[in-house]
């Protein structure tokens, strides 16, 4: 829930207060590649994504996410994909 | 005009006001917040063994009267269950929570299938939610290899897809039918996982995206759109905030799509080896809670030669454009539920600055191709796409399309569409059944 806290305003979403219930685009992701890049900012951001956790994902975990996806589906996806990092 | 001719057009655009304004007063009145547990996991491994549960709705993290409860449905029993902490949101203001650790007052056991319940909890921003929430089913084991699970979902539209088939068949009294396949399909496979921040070599992401894009038809009204065949790989270079942070605030980001690409007409008759390269620079949206708008402006360069072209002499040089373009989305929120946009508009623009002469082809009556000239004036395209949602699943959509596509350039001149959509989302999860 952090992570998607941290990642969602700093990755080009807004400052609208995390809901897992509403959709990206509730967050101003409106287009595939701003997806893109709040996956990565989950995936590989040192201080606030998944690594901060000392956990990993792999770069496809998040393909699934388009703009209409439910907060709630990604955090799902963290929690059941990620693995601790080696 | 006429006083009466006045009358009906106010009374058609009061009506037309209505019809638009209605979601975001009654309707939006009308719906209530329905909070839920999206999941519940049961990890042995913390100390004390808790169940991290998700909140659908912000809580706050100071919840006296909040009572959770354990139900074994294997053993029939069900015991109360305390409460470690409702986890707040690291910087929120006011401080809220969108999960909460459980202690259970016995381990939990793997073999048994156990449903976490809550009553009296008080979320900060929903109006009329019930006082006990549906159970959710507590995980006692994580899904069997679950990064390697395929998760399927109901894409907005063609857009967005990751496959698309729409075989058609035209047919009227006195005419040949006529057959259109219009088939999308690209597959994403991360090259290079991205890795960014404080004390850690930075690293883009890349992706391999091959795939088609292809709307053929025997109808000779059907636009000569372009068929591309498309080996691009997809560059993330997420502007570091340690090392850019002004920068990175409005510009997290800049995307590169280098890639070989096929183009031809629809009949083949036309055919391009290209080799183009876009940069996307992903702009932070800006808005609010009603509205938001994400500018993405593009520039790129394509180059190649003609393999097989329509008419002798239409290529005198190799291709050599470059492109500029604009993306623009925007989104419309009712004003109380805030779930799904009531409206979303997608307008793309693209200018083809041509370096190197090519022709353009109008389509004549029998559907060939007719050449009018060769040169080197722009090429502009322009879609934009309207959606707006009804009811959760039902929605109407409108789209425009104006300009034209390489390689042959026939104009699509002032092209609407319109529809009624009902869509939903279909999600797959083999691992979250286990």
């Amino acid at each position: 829930m952090q992570i998607l806290a941290d990642c969602i305003p700093r990755s080009g979403g807004n400052h609208n207060p995390v809901s897992l219930s509403k959709v990206l685009q509730f967050y101003g992701f409106d287009t595939q590649h701003q997806i893109d890049v709040l996956n990565s900012w989950i995936v590989g951001n040192a201080d606030y994504g998944v690594p901060r956790y000392k956990f990993a994902l792999k770069g496809d975990a998040l393909n699934f996410v388009i703009p209409t996806t439910v907060v709630s589906d990604i955090a799902k996806a963290i929690q059941d994909k990620a693995t601790p990092a080696m | 005009m006429k006083p009466g001719s006045r009358t009906t057009s106010r009374a058609s655009v009061i009506l037309v006001v209505y019809i638009f304004l209605t979601p975001f007063g009654v309707r939006a009145q009308a719906t209530k917040c329905a909070p839920t547990l999206p999941q519940a996991l049961w990890q042995p491994y913390e100390s004390p063994p808790i169940v991290s549960v998700f909140i659908s709705d912000p809580v706050s993290p100071n919840q006296p009267d909040a009572m959770w409860t354990v139900y074994d449905t294997t053993d029939g029993t069900a015991k109360p269950a305390t409460v470690k902490e409702y986890t707040p949101i690291q910087g929120s203001n006011p401080p809220y929570a969108l999960s909460a650790q459980i202690v259970p007052q016995q381990p939990l056991q793997i073999d048994h299938v156990y449903y976490l319940v809550v009553k009296g909890l008080i979320f900060q921003d929903c109006q009329g939610a019930p006082k006990s929430l549906a159970p959710v089913a507590v995980q006692t084991k994580r899904p069997k290899d679950a990064s390697k699970d395929f998760v399927f979902s109901v894409a907005k539209g063609r857009d967005d897809s990751d496959f698309y088939f729409a075989p058609t068949i035209d047919g009227a009294s006195g005419t040949k039918a006529a057959y259109t396949l219009d088939t999308k399909f690209q597959f994403r496979k991360s090259l290079l996982p991205p890795q960014f921040g404080s004390k850690v070599p930075y690293h883009p992401a890349i992706y391999f995206i091959p795939g088609w894009d292809v709307k053929i038809s025997s109808n000779p009204k059907e636009d000569g759109n372009s068929v591309n065949f498309v080996v691009p790989l997809e560059i993330i270079a997420p502007v570091s905030p340690n090392k850019f942070p002004l920068l990175s605030r409005f510009l997290p980001a800049v995307i590169s799509q280098p890639g070989f690409v096929a183009e031809a007409d629809k009949k083949f008759h036309d055919v391009n080896a290209i080799f183009s390269d876009a940069e996307y620079f992903v702009l932070r949206s800006f808005g609010g809670e009603l509205f938001s708008i994400s500018p993405e402006p593009v520039v790129g360069v394509e180059t190649g030669s003609n393999l097989k072209a329509q008419s002798a002499g239409t290529y005198p040089e190799s291709i050599l454009r470059a492109d500029v373009g604009l993306h623009l989305g925007m989104s419309l929120f009712q004003a109380v539920t805030k779930k799904k946009p009531l409206f979303s508009i997608e307008t793309d623009y693209m200018r083809r600055l041509l370096l190197h002469p090519e022709p353009i082809y109008t389509v004549n009556s029998a559907g060939g191709y007719v050449l009018q000239s060769v040169g080197t004036q722009p090429r502009d395209h322009v879609t934009v796409k309207i959606n707006y949602n009804l009811t959760s699943y039902v929605a109407l959509t409108a789209a425009y399309e104006w300009g034209s596509l390489p390689p042959v350039y026939t104009k699509v001149d002032n092209k609407y569409t319109f529809g009624v959509t009902l869509q939903g989302q279909l999600q797959y999860r083999p691992g979250a059944a286990k």
